[in-house]
């Protein structure tokens, strides 16, 4: 390589060349698929027959779908109810990790990743196991308690499975947050704490009003990916009960929706229209979430 | 009187630990014991302890899909495409993280919009691509997209802008390094504990890889562990104990890549307690 | 400078992307998109068929022929074809039944990669029977003799048109097995012909619930499958001239499904829940509503200790559910070898025999089950020979019924009846919800 200039203005380009690699390898695999599903939400197409342009058709329909609002509201509320308990098990996990000295720290943090490492066809299994019909463990248990109702039909009710979708998600990926947290709080500079401390702020005081502020472009990532992961909700409740989202769609997500409207009625177009709604969608709230977290530091940006 | 002052919330954390211990490990357990028992029991009690039929499992396991084969196949796409995220994932980061050009915040936005479309219709346009590509039932279609792996994009660049001062690039740049050397030499080896962080992540994520792999590869012989352990399931959802069994296996090279990794792992930073 | 760095980087791309074709051209045995003879889509009347399919005396074939099933079973016919036919490599590639339309589609769409035989389960046979990406069977070269076809079988695989798209190498009768301990007990009596007349109509069905109920006894282990044998009772398919029809009967079956739920004749779980699948061992269950397959892999692996305490009897109404049909793809270059195997499985009687006698399936062809009638009986069923019940089923059964749009219609009232049944939704909710579920569905149907 030869040497660059000492000009500065020279090194932008080195900006463009370091980021290169990705967009070049984004041209080639990324962008013909969703072109295409673009492409396809403006075609009348079964999958099967030749495809027909149908214009606006595909969304003039979405707009006023109800089933596809619905499943919008499913796939937010089950993102919320257990991104928001994900983050607060991570924010006070990495809080006793960084002030205590923990026996057994790295052991408790790889464990708290496992949950993560089974595949969703097992985790639908297991709570069946659990949960489903009069016998189960849970109705078992709640029986032998004498609790009054039980045995319960757990999966006939949808605050229930929906509850419980919202459950096995945070139990997936509480530890993940947690290791994503405590790796944003290492790029701290230690100093900042000791001279906290030394002015006499309790440990409590240094988290909220030192640590949490400085961290802002993890809990910045870390909301935006959640955001993006979450509202394409897909395996957990497809596996759960049956990919219509039983009981009466309480778990349907707009993934399911797609991929049935596609794979099992046949209606290629709408389902890639439905796709298209979803990516606003994601937009619009990654754009939001990302506005809101900036506002009070603006670090953003660096 | 202070001891216990202070020994109380200490046995309380403990307690809370302990719980999401057993949150965490119990589950992960009951898969493990699965593996050892036959179908039936698997699907009608909770089992608790291990069983006898490992042998069996494994039997039916084999009889249906040859699963080593798909462990190798699943290691040569889950590897390489792992280590394109680490190092493409920080040299976009620097390169976004560092350096100011013209168009920055929209190519970023790009890099963001490029994970927001689901998968799940995208599949057909992706196998076109691939017809056109002629690269179906190989694997470049699932390692070559580790170059362009988003979420590390995303993480590395918050990493790097925090970690990295200015003035050591600078002064870098003073001793007369190449921009490419400084990244290489000094910006890269800082960043590992991040880096890491996010391959294992990755690992995992393209260990899981289910669809993709089901719709490019048409050769049983080419299939990767996931689509095998739903080859095993059956279409009456009979094999349950070669189901598991076959989770259990693929569940350990990312135990093993995690413990290896940990090393290099951020381990966060103790303070107070001990100073 | 700049444009230097950028002609580098493009040729590192082209060299990347080259490096990449390069490798997937070299792998032996080719990619399908890579070998010159499946291109079919690009010359769709110009495609060179290598040899004229000649059935029986077709001795002497030799090649590859590329099969998806969406389950094993089709892979235990290779080993007899291939001493038949030892120069044919038959590639069995198994694709998760949940997912077979997902990979089949593009590859049908993209008119490359597809494979020469594909399978289509019961759920989505009708909508491939009637794409047209099946040939016609009954057309030389195939001329297809199903005289000996169960006629259910061949009507499911034949379209609109009157073309015979798919053949099975199997037939799915259904029954009610129950357990003959319990019926001695509550009934006086197991002999399946007597349970039988108990069992006759929906009401004697629901009268045996009852007095199985005073003892303790859960009738079904779950409502749910019963539904199968209740569409045997309509008069007309879920779809006629682009009209949902809902019959009388489907909501006699809503009713039905409500008094089970509310009496408790059944574990109150999904099919194939935990629960479900241990009720073959259970002490308190009576039967399982189920097809042939219900019997293979669901009670006969599990019984253990209830062997020999099961026998099979016709419930309300004789019914068929599920099968999986095979069809030889419009635009293969290896018709002959298709034809072949897809001859040998389906209708090949003497392979059936063997078959069946081997894995104790029941197949598709009349006089290979015949032949098996004649054979002893099951242990598990204390005897009984389950061929010859479901010989007498097959004569029974009414006209096929099924339509493209059962996958999802079948579903959707389910989901209704259940609503109804654990009393969630009253009758009409609950019909509102499924004519709404089918409309969002299939938005060119009409729905009254």
């Amino acid at each position: 390589m030869a040497k660059p200039g000492p000009n500065k203005l020279n090194k932008s380009r080195y900006g463009y060349l370091f980021i290169a690699p990705f967009f070049v390898v984004f041209a080639i695999f990324g962008l013909y698929p969703i072109l295409y599903t673009v492409f396809l939400s403006f075609q009348k197409w079964d999958g099967l027959a030749p495809l027909a342009g149908i214009g606006l058709k595909n969304f003039q329909r979405l707009v006023t779908d109800k089933v596809f609002y619905l499943s919008l509201w499913n796939t937010f509320r089950i993102w919320l109810m257990n991104f928001l308990p994900q983050m607060g098990a991570a924010l006070i996990l990495s809080a006793l990790f960084t002030f205590n000295k923990i026996k057994g720290m790295k052991f408790f943090r790889a464990a708290f990743y496992l949950p993560n490492l089974i595949t969703a066809a097992s985790v639908g299994l297991l709570f069946n196991l659990l949960f489903n019909g009069d016998k189960s463990v849970a109705n078992y248990i709640l029986t032998g308690l004498g609790v009054p109702g039980a045995p319960f039909s757990f999966f006939n009710s949808g605050p229930f499975t929906s509850g419980l979708v919202s459950y096995i998600q945070w139990w997936m990926w509480f530890g993940y947050t947690t290791v994503i947290i405590m790796a944003g709080i290492t790029t701290i500079d230690s100093g900042v704490y000791d001279a906290a401390l030394v002015d006499g702020a309790t440990k409590l005081q240094t988290y909220t009003k030192i640590t949490l502020p400085l961290i802002r472009p993890t809990l910045i990532y870390m909301t935006i990916t959640s955001i993006i992961g979450g509202m394409q909700l897909f395996d957990v409740p497809a596996t759960l009960t049956n990919v219509q989202g039983d009981p009466r769609k309480s778990i349907l997500t707009t993934s399911m929706y797609l991929y049935n409207q596609g794979f099992k009625n046949h209606n290629y177009g709408y389902a890639s229209a439905i796709s298209v709604g979803l990516f606003l969608l994601i937009a619009v709230l990654s754009v939001l979430a990302l506005k809101a977290m900036r506002k009070k530091g603006g670090m953003y940006d660096d | 009187m202070t001891k216990v002052r202070r020994a109380a919330p200490r046995a309380l954390m403990y307690a809370f630990l302990i719980l999401l211990l057993l949150l965490s490990v119990v589950p992960f357990y009951l898969v493990v014991v699965n593996a050892t028992h036959s179908s039936f029991d698997i699907v009608t009690k909770l089992n608790l302890l291990p069983g006898a039929a490992t042998a069996e499992n494994y039997a039916t396991m084999q009889s249906h899909v040859n699963i080593w084969r798909g462990f190798a196949n699943s290691l040569l796409i889950a590897v390489p495409y792992t280590a394109f995220t680490g190092y493409f994932g920080a040299l976009t980061a620097y390169g976004f993280a560092k350096y100011s050009f013209k168009g920055k915040n929209v190519l970023f936005g790009i890099v963001l919009c490029s994970m927001m479309i689901p998968s799940q219709v995208s599949i057909i346009g992706f196998y076109q691509l691939n017809l056109k590509l002629h690269l179906l039932n190989t694997y470049w279609p699932f390692i070559l997209p580790g170059i362009a792996n988003a979420t590390s994009v995303f993480f590395l660049r918050g990493i790097i802008s925090q970690s990295i001062p200015t003035s050591m690039m600078e002064a870098a740049r003073l001793e007369g390094c190449s921009e490419f050397k400084i990244f290489n030499r000094i910006v890269f080896p800082c960043v590992i504990p991040g880096v890491v962080t996010m391959c294992i992540f990755n690992f995992v994520a393209c260990w899981n890889n289910y669809m993709g792999p089901l719709i490019i590869m048409s050769k049983t012989e080419m299939y990767t562990m996931p689509v095998m352990i739903a080859m095993i399931k059956g279409l009456y959802l009979t094999n349950y104990g070669a189901m598991y069994l076959a989770i259990a296996i693929s569940v350990v090279p990312i135990i093993v890549v995690f413990c290896f990794l940990s090393r290099y792992i951020i381990n966060g930073l103790t303070v107070g307690s001990d100073k | 400078m700049k444009k230097k760095l950028l002609a580098m980087l493009l040729a590192l791309s082209v060299v990347l992307a080259l490096c990449a074709c390069g490798d997937a051209d070299g792998t032996p045995s080719g990619s399908p998109a890579a070998s010159p003879a499946s291109s079919p889509a690009a010359a769709p009347s110009g495609e060179p068929v290598p040899s004229e399919p000649t059935p029986s005396d077709s001795a002497g074939l030799s090649g590859t022929l590329e099969v998806w099933s969406s389950g094993e079973e089709l892979g235990r016919f290779v080993e007899g074809f291939n001493q038949v036919h030892p120069d044919v490599t038959v590639n069995i590639t198994v694709v998760p039944n949940a997912d077979f339309i997902a990979k089949l589609t593009p590859t049908l769409a993209s008119g490359q990669g597809a494979p020469d035989i594909f399978t289509g389960e019961s759920d989505y046979v009708k909508y491939l029977v009637d794409s047209g990406f099946w040939d016609d069977l009954r057309q030389a070269p195939y001329s297809a003799d199903t005289s000996d076809v169960w006629d259910y079988v061949a009507s499911v695989g034949t379209d609109a048109s009157g073309a015979l798209r798919a053949l099975s190498w199997q037939a799915s009768p259904g029954s009610i097995m129950y357990r003959r301990d319990m019926a001695k007990e509550v009934l006086g009596t197991d002999d399946p012909t007597e349970v039988a007349a108990l069992l006759s109509s929906n009401d004697a069905m629901l009268d045996v619930a009852a007095k199985l109920k005073d003892k303790g006894i859960k009738m079904f282990a779950s409502w749910q499958d019963i539904m199968n044998m209740q569409f045997s009772n309509r008069a007309q398919p879920w779809v006629v001239d682009d009209r949902l029809v809902i019959d009388e009967s489907m909501l006699d079956f809503m009713d039905m499904a409500k008094t089970i739920a509310e009496n408790g004749y059944d574990l109150n779980v999904d099919p194939w829940a935990p629960e479900w699948s241990a009720a073959v061992e259970s002490t308190d269950t009576f039967c399982y509503v189920l097809p042939s397959w219900g019997y293979q892999f669901v009670v006969k692996p599990a019984a253990d200790t209830t062997k020999g305490q099961w026998a099979m009897c016709q419930g309300s109404v004789p019914y068929v559910k599920g099968g999986t049909w095979l069809g030889i793809y419009k635009d293969s270059p290896n018709k002959d070898l298709a034809w072949a195997f897809l001859e040998y499985c389906c209708l090949n009687s003497e392979a059936q025999q063997a078959y069946a006698a081997e894995y104790g399936e029941y197949v598709s062809l009349k006089s290979a089950d015949q032949a098996l009638a004649a054979g002893a009986g099951e242990e598990v069923l204390g005897g009984q020979n389950p061929f010859a019940f479901y010989n007498e089923q097959m004569e029974k059964i009414p006209s096929d019924l099924m339509t493209a749009y059962d996958g999802t219609i079948n579903t959707a009232f389910l989901s209704a009846a259940k609503a109804y049944a654990t009393g969630v939704l009253s009758k009409d909710d609950a019909l509102q919800q499924f004519k709404d579920d089918v409309a969002n569905a299939y938005p060119e149907l009409t729905i009254d």
